[in-house]
């Protein structure tokens, strides 16, 4: 496959529930799996090939193709995030109005990033969800994603005490 | 004397030989040297400087009188069958050069097959230039050790089998009988297999179980977990294969199994069908014929479009098919995968990371792996030398408490400064200092004078010199700051001059003491 094709060309994918989904490459090219899927088939634009993705559903991959369309022209940030200071409060504020949505979606765009292997979706959407995390209580954080507590009340109370010492 | 033998890349070294050694002799040694190495070589030639092989009159001659001496390297040259072809030269001085069409070409005219043919060159022990009479071996000791079992998708070879004895046989070039035993056990969960190391390992024996191998990994890639380990039935080529793998899902359908069966329903076509549990009820079915042939390494011709061909007619629909029948469980915080839960907790801070590890087990767990504590150590803590630190989260707390042992600390300073000052020695003084440097910290009895130049006051300010209206370094004046201040006791000299020498305009300016 050609850079040109690349920059022009369009790509069928389907998803899980056997929808197909027309996608500009240049849109399309922020998914690691897919280019590299791209690149390694040798699928050609006039052929009838269709990409399978067998893990994610139309819903979520119409979501995702959106993000990616509004994300194409972004500069892409440098491999190296390990030395790189994980801030959560400096979401776009077009992505926070984007993934305003439940979150059954929210933790699907998760899978599906990080299947597709779209490194900028896969960070907004876990800082969204450690965004949720922050500053609850043990209880509230069950409550808001409807987990069964399975500690004993000895283990509870020991794990507390392991942690006392960043509790002042 | 001690002789170096070189051989395509590889050398090794004889020292039984002696000057008086007889050229025939001498090559008797090499060869047998190369049986050492597992290179069976019947018919070669030595020759000192790689290209002409040296041709002695008599074999008997002495390696002296060749002009071979101690330390010597001796290079081993092949020879190529020269009966079909003319360039035969060339390829005698390169044995590189040299294509399995010419042989494939001599051995279809002896009267072998196809499949013998491929055989014989696959079997072909590497590192040796082939030529036919080796290959010929190959295929006669396969079908004794056969028992003259009839192949089934062939006819035997007509050959004479008088003319192949005279071919001189070397045993040695059979390869070893093919166990009727089963295959070692395929028992591997750990997709980070390289397929090559494992096709070498299970030495599939046609492309059936090659085929059945390369299923299986991409099964085992899509996070199906083998129950059963595989086991290769032994070469049976005669018969139809069939050969049944086993998978559960442990995310979607744990208590479901999952069957592979691949039928070789003839030599170039396999049948896979998969099906769920043992009613057949869900099944989706593949008859695949592209890619297979008599070859193990058939299938490796287009690996990536065989990937794809499996994986969007088999797996793909399979997987479908597993996510509507597990009823399709929303994902949620606790249904995440392990590397997607890390990554969040890695966004969290300290206080949000405790209160979480208290939800539940499986978070707890993660909670505590070390990259987390590290990426919070390095945050929180830029200043922290982290290199060969084992435990991140204890190095944290260490960090931690003495960092709040030290807050605690210098918050007791501040307060101490705050209410207790340091009582001045001397009473205030002076109506003409200003009130901002003359509380109870500042003396305006420091020696060397208690004013210098002000470079940054300026006209109209307090200390400007009234006859210079530009102020500033020529004229305006500050108190000096001096942190140690005057030995208490010690009065400055009083006739002293001030630091610019000369008596300030208005002499009362710097009050009684000096």
């Amino acid at each position: 496959m050609t850079e040109a094709t690349l920059t022009s060309g369009q790509i069928k994918l389907e998803s899980s529930d056997g929808e197909t989904v027309t996608v500009p490459l240049n849109v399309i090219k922020l998914s690691a799996t897919i280019k590299t899927m791209i690149e390694d088939l040798g699928i050609e634009e006039d052929n009838d090939d269709v990409v399978p993705l067998p893990n994610v559903t139309h819903v979520i991959l119409n979501k995702v193709i959106f993000w990616c369309d509004h994300h194409k022209d972004d500069i892409q940030p440098s491999e190296d995030d390990d030395n790189k200071e994980k801030r959560v409060d400096d979401i776009d504020p077009w992505d926070k109005e984007f993934l305003k949505v439940d979150q059954g979606t929210l933790f699907e765009l998760i899978q599906a990033a990080n299947y597709l292997d779209i490194k900028g979706l896969l960070d907004v959407t876990c800082k969204t969800v450690a965004n949720m995390i922050r500053g609850k209580t043990p209880e509230e954080i069950r409550k808001t994603f409807n987990i069964k507590n399975d500690f004993t009340p000895e283990e509870e109370e020991q794990i507390r005490k392991e942690n006392a010492w960043c509790e002042e | 004397m001690k002789l170096r033998i070189k051989y395509n890349q590889s050398s090794f070294y004889i020292s039984d030989v002696l000057p008086s050694t007889r050229f025939d002799q001498l090559k008797a040694i090499v060869s047998d040297r190369l049986t050492q190495e597992g290179l069976f070589l019947t018919d070669f030639d030595i020759s000192l400087n790689g290209k002409t092989p040296l041709n002695p009159v008599e074999p008997s001659m002495c390696i002296s009188d060749l002009g071979i001496v101690s330390g010597d390297a001796i290079k081993i040259l092949t020879q190529v069958p020269t009966r079909t072809f003319d360039t035969s030269k060339d390829a005698m001085s390169t044995p590189c050069g040299f294509s399995y069409d010419v042989i494939r070409e001599e051995m279809c005219n002896m009267g072998f097959n196809k499949y013998q043919i491929e055989f014989a060159i696959v079997n072909f022990p590497p590192g040796i230039v082939p030529n036919t009479s080796d290959l010929v071996n190959i295929i006669l000791s396969n079908q004794e050790l056969e028992g003259k079992m009839d192949v089934g998708r062939c006819e035997k070879p007509r050959i004479n089998e008088r003319e192949v004895e005279c071919e001189n046989i070397n045993l040695q070039t059979m390869q070893a009988p093919p166990s009727n035993q089963p295959k070692p056990i395929l028992a591997v969960n750990d997709t980070s297999i390289n397929i090559e190391q494992f096709m070498a390992d299970m030495c599939p024996s046609n492309s059936h179980q090659s085929l059945c191998i390369f299923l299986h990994l991409l099964m085992l890639k899509h996070n199906f977990r083998s129950v059963r380990p595989l086991t290769l039935p032994a070469d049976s080529s005669n018969q139809i294969d069939t050969i049944k793998l086993e998978y559960k899902h442990e995310k979607l359908l744990p208590d479901t199994s999952i069957f592979v069966i691949l039928v070789s329903v003839s030599p170039n076509l396999t049948n896979i069908t998969i099906c769920l549990d043992t009613a057949f009820t869900v099944s989706h079915t593949l008859m695949l014929s592209a890619f297979i042939d008599y070859h193990s390494a058939d299938i490796f011709i287009s690996p990536r479009r065989l990937t794809y061909e499996l994986t969007r007619k088999l797996v793909s629909p399979l997987l479908k098919q597993i996510q509507e029948l597990s009823g399709n469980k929303p994902a949620g915080l606790d249904r995440l995968c392990p590397e997607l839960l890390l990554r969040i907790l890695g966004f969290l801070d300290l206080h949000s990371l405790v209160s979480v590890s208290l939800v539940n087990h499986n978070i707890n767990e993660m909670s505590h792996f070390p990259n987390i504590w590290r990426s919070l150590l390095t945050r929180d803590f830029p200043d922290v030398y982290v290199h060969g630190v084992m435990d991140y989260q204890r190095k944290y707390k260490q960090v931690y408490s003495e960092e709040k042992r030290a807050q605690k600390a210098r918050k007791e300073r501040e307060f101490i400064l705050e209410n207790d000052p340091v009582p001045s020695v001397y009473p205030p003084h002076g109506q003409f200092l200003p009130a901002p440097l003359h509380g109870p910290g500042h003396n305006p009895l420091i020696i060397g004078g208690s004013h210098d130049l002000d470079p940054f006051s300026g006209p109209g300010l307090p200390f400007s010199a009234p006859n210079n209206p530009l102020g500033g370094i020529r004229g305006g004046i500050r108190p000096r700051f001096d942190p140690v201040g005057p030995i208490p006791g010690m009065f400055p000299n009083p006739g002293r001059e001030p630091r610019w020498g000369k008596e300030p305009p208005d002499g009362n300016i710097f009050g009684p003491y000096l």
